[in-house]
């Protein structure tokens, strides 16, 4: 039951998504639709209604959100076909199947490189906060820190990451592989086995499904790869 | 609670200032301390584990201001040692994405000072904050004399909480591995000489001397380069003394004493009870 909501979520996504004439890429009109998934994209898993062109998820460039992270099903066909698309999705640990009707729209938005959002009222909308509190954890072997890439590095030092994922309910902390909140944590022990700088996200006693990862190698993508893990 | 009339103000120049002692100097200036066991302090070498420092010749400047961490004030107290020790732990309890805590330098400084006002070894302050853990600014107030008898046992107990981990502190050797420190993102505490030319010019350098004193300062994350000479941030705490609470030393002021002893934290505090902790 606790999947439910984000299920709705990612359907409506799906079936907020509309085509464009055969040869341009159509895209959701909601390429500020924040994404629920906690372990990557969708997978398509079946297409009926004709052989479109091409099939992909594609992720809606930053300058172009509104909120913090969207993504987009492209497909190109021949103007007019509607397809069935059917997606398995990895929420929580857990396979759903969504399927929603995508229809290759004969009238077309100006092809540009990629359309602007939509307008809306006021500054941007904001995921809803979860109710549970979600620890990002990045562990780093800091006796290696001086050959990490700058990136990796000024993140490390960073004062504003914390306050960038405040708001997501995330609380951002970082530790060396020998402290004994590393050593003796689940988080950590799992954490050190990838060798390298790597992030967990902790909640609720457990880690969350597809982590630890690998520390993005920015503040930028780590604010975003860790948003688009716990926004429903 | 034992309040003492202390001496000339501090940080003018020319005024005295000793706030260091130096390990031998606890006999001759008739300091009566245990023999307290010296903590053992792993090198910056150690950390580096074989990486290299930076080399200062091709080092860009940088200055990377670090917010939210007060600029201290020790009024007419000899307790540099403990502000800047504890401006380097608020500073990295910031940096790991703790809650800032305000301590008190005067509860650790009655720790480690013998019941004299006449400064500290940086290294017993290290040894009682690993032991006994640093009170809170709201238990024991940051700017007045208390003798370590005075210490509230209900402050005491709170501090326990805020132990130095033992992993915690490098010691640093040389110029080159204290700015490879700062720029690494390690919170530093520094001695460098006081005497008769420590008031900083207009771009916040402070000269090099010779004087009798010396001072405690914490690394201020920031370094540049004046006429080909390398300098490194300071913060120091007069208040807003210099830069705003931050001035610039090269390498003489640092290291051209008897005994430069520097230091690198990290990691500083398990805190069990700190409210971002992962449960």
């Amino acid at each position: 039951m606790k999947d439910h909501p984000r299920r709705i979520a990612l359907a409506f996504l799906l079936s907020a998504i509309v085509g464009s004439a055969a040869g341009f890429a159509f895209r959701s009109r909601r390429p500020d639709l924040p994404l629920a998934l906690t372990a990557g994209p969708a997978t398509i898993v079946t297409v009926t209604g004709g052989a479109p062109a091409k099939v992909q998820w594609g992720v809606t460039p930053a300058p172009l959100r509104q909120t913090p992270v969207g993504q987009s099903l492209v497909i190109e066909g021949p103007a007019g076909t509607t397809y069935q698309v059917t997606a398995a999705v990895l929420m929580n640990g857990d396979v759903g199947l969504l399927t929603s009707s995508v229809t290759i729209c004969p009238t077309l938005p100006a092809p540009g490189p990629v359309p602007g959002p939509l307008p809306g009222p006021g500054p941007a909308p904001v995921g809803p906060v979860p109710a549970q509190k979600v620890w990002a954890l990045a562990v780093f072997d800091t006796s290696q820190q001086i050959s990490l890439p700058p990136g990796q590095l000024a993140l490390y030092k960073s004062q504003s990451v914390v306050a960038a994922l405040a708001p997501l309910g995330v609380v951002y902390r970082h530790y060396d592989v020998n402290d004994p909140a590393v050593t003796g944590s689940v988080w950590g022990i799992a954490a050190v086995r990838l060798q390298k700088p790597a992030l967990v996200l902790w909640t609720n006693k457990a880690i969350m499904p597809g982590f630890p990862v690998n520390l993005p190698g920015n503040e930028h993508d780590l604010v975003e790869f860790v948003t688009k893990a716990v926004q429903p | 609670v034992s309040l003492i009339l202390r001496r000339a103000p501090v940080g003018v120049p020319g005024s005295p200032l000793p706030a260091i002692i130096a390990n031998g100097e606890y006999r001759r200036l008739g300091v009566k301390l245990s023999d307290r066991p010296k903590v053992a302090i792993r090198t910056f070498r150690d950390y580096l584990a074989g990486n290299p420092i930076l080399d200062l010749a091709t080092m860009q400047p940088y200055d990377l201001p670090v917010v939210g961490v007060p600029i201290r004030n020790q009024g007419q107290l000899g307790d540099c040692v403990c502000n800047a020790l504890i401006s380097a732990v608020e500073e990295e309890r910031l940096f790991a994405g703790q809650t800032l805590q305000a301590f008190s330098p005067a509860a650790l400084y009655a720790l480690v000072n013998g019941g004299s006002d006449n400064g500290s070894d940086p290294r017993d302050a290290i040894t009682e904050w690993q032991s006994k853990g640093l009170c809170l600014a709201s238990d024991v107030p940051p700017d007045t004399w208390i003798l370590a008898a005075d210490l509230p046992p209900a402050a005491m107990l709170t501090a326990l909480r805020f132990r130095g981990s033992a992993l915690a502190v490098y010691q640093i050797a040389n110029f080159a591995e204290l700015v490879t420190a700062d720029w690494l993102g390690f919170g530093t505490t520094l001695t460098i000489n006081v005497g008769d030319n420590f008031g900083p010019d207009s771009s916040g350098l402070v000269g090099v001397t010779n004087g009798p004193g010396n001072h405690q300062m914490a690394g201020g994350r920031g370094y540049r380069r004046v006429n080909g000479r390398p300098q490194l941030k300071l913060r120091q705490s007069w208040g807003e003394w210099g830069l705003a609470g931050y001035c610039y030393a090269e390498e003489p002021s640092i290291l051209g004493q008897q005994q430069p002893l520097m230091f690198a934290y990290r990691w500083v505090l398990s805190d069990p009870l700190d409210v971002t902790n992962p449960v």
